[in-house]
């Protein structure tokens, strides 16, 4: 379960009847996590959150509390560490080489539908599930699972050149399974 | 079994594990038959004909006629961002590799082959109605060797737009620009003709077009930014 899910439950279960005693747990809440996002994310806090809709669009809806989740320790909603399944400095703001480390997603469809979401070593700055629907919280799991396990039938890309598709991983795919 | 052509420019890889050899042909045959008759390259081909002015959209086959009409029908509900009369030349290129991946897909099921993957130069249709799973990856935009996601489905259409495989080959058509908001747009969800479409789509517009997706119901987004963010929009449906 993706922790945003899982802190808005534990924020709700808090909450009372008495309006003051709410009010002033809601500015305390806000404050604390917003302290807790700044001290852990620093300087690009705001910018890696404000995605993908912050124009107030229509899915403007689900940007809430993007806590950066810790798939591992589900009912944790504080960012306060970072799972031991995730790469030391796998993302850093200056190495644009490949910042998101090995950042895998598995995504099993069934009859057409979405049924699970692995999330496979994913550094946690770089988790931003959203989903068009918050009903669809509760599909989301996550999993750290062997990437390389993956035995990949075919590779969607941009557009391949045949020059290109010499170099891909397509090719090779096609080579192993054409021979 | 699967075999691998080079049609419309772009390497084709057909697998059928349950395919004989007839079935490949006649797969490929659609590709040819459709590139004939659609590419702006070769001169013959119906497209060329009507833009040289010397074939009239009424004289046209019931295809390329449907093709035109989806055509106006897509830069009206896009804004102009699917454009294939871009520069005043009809160009449906944008629509015609869906649509022939679409077309032999259709071809396959009418057939009685359910089991078949179809990857057209990286836009793929697969279909699956027993308890096997095709793991379909999406290509990371840094490095094409490696792949940032898997999918596993049983039937999908996905399409993934960037200028990192062909070059600066999209540009915004309202701007003028080279869209550079996104490294890569991945679209998955029933049908490869919108995925198709809309990937290049959503690409072209920047971080606007994610809205689009709400029009989209069953289609969701995998996509890396410019600033090397891997994110997901995934539909619930």
């Amino acid at each position: 379960m993706n922790g945003r899910y899982a802190f808005r439950i534990k924020l709700s279960a808090f909450l009372c009847d008495n309006k003051q005693v709410k009010k002033y747990f809601i500015t305390f809440a806000a404050i604390a996590i917003l302290g807790m996002i700044v001290i852990y994310y620093g300087p690009t806090a705001f910018k890696s959150n404000n995605v993908p809709n912050s124009g107030g669009g229509p899915l403007a809806g689900n940007n809430v509390a993007q806590s950066p989740s810790a798939p591992s320790s589900p009912t944790t909603p504080a960012p306060t560490s970072v799972p031991t399944t995730y790469k030391d400095g796998a993302y850093k703001g200056s190495d644009f080489q490949n910042p998101y480390g090995d950042v895998q997603i598995s995504i099993v469809i069934s009859n057409g539908k979405i049924t699970t979401v692995n999330l496979l070593s994913m550094p946690n700055a770089a988790e931003r599930s959203q989903y068009l629907s918050g009903q669809a919280g509760p599909m989301l799991q996550s999993q750290t699972i062997s990437a390389q396990s993956a035995q990949i039938d075919g590779v969607s890309g941009a557009t391949y050149t045949s020059q290109s598709y010499q170099q891909s991983l397509q090719s090779a795919l096609d080579q192993a399974k054409t021979a | 079994m699967r075999k691998l052509e080079t049609i419309m420019g772009i390497p084709i890889s057909i697998d059928i594990p349950k395919g004989n050899n007839k079935i490949f042909v006649d797969s490929f045959a659609i590709f040819s038959e459709i590139d004939n008759r659609f590419s702006t390259y070769k001169k013959d081909s119906e497209v060329s004909h009507f833009n040289k002015g010397t074939i009239s959209l009424k004289d046209c086959s019931d295809s390329f006629k449907a093709i035109y009409a989806k055509c106006l029908q897509l830069k009206k509900d896009t804004n102009g961002y699917f454009d294939a009369f871009y520069n005043k030349k009809y160009d449906p290129s944008g629509y015609v590799k869906g649509y022939a991946i679409d077309q032999v897909a259709n071809f396959l099921k009418q057939k009685g082959c359910d089991e078949f993957l179809i990857n057209a130069g990286g836009d793929i249709a697969a279909s699956s109605h027993s308890s096997k799973k095709w793991k379909i990856g999406i290509s990371d935009p840094n490095n094409t060797k490696k792949i940032l996601a898997h999918l596993e489905v049983d039937a999908i259409a996905i399409a993934t737009s960037g200028t990192y495989e062909r070059g600066d080959h999209i540009i915004d058509p309202l701007t003028k620009k080279k869209p550079d908001f996104f490294k890569s747009v991945t679209i998955f969800g029933p049908s490869i003709l919108i995925a198709d479409v809309y990937a290049t789509v959503i690409f072209a517009m920047g971080k606007k077009g994610l809205e689009l997706l709400q029009q989209l119901p069953g289609y969701s987004c995998i996509y890396v930014d410019k600033n090397n963010e891997l994110k997901q929009l995934l539909s619930s449906k």
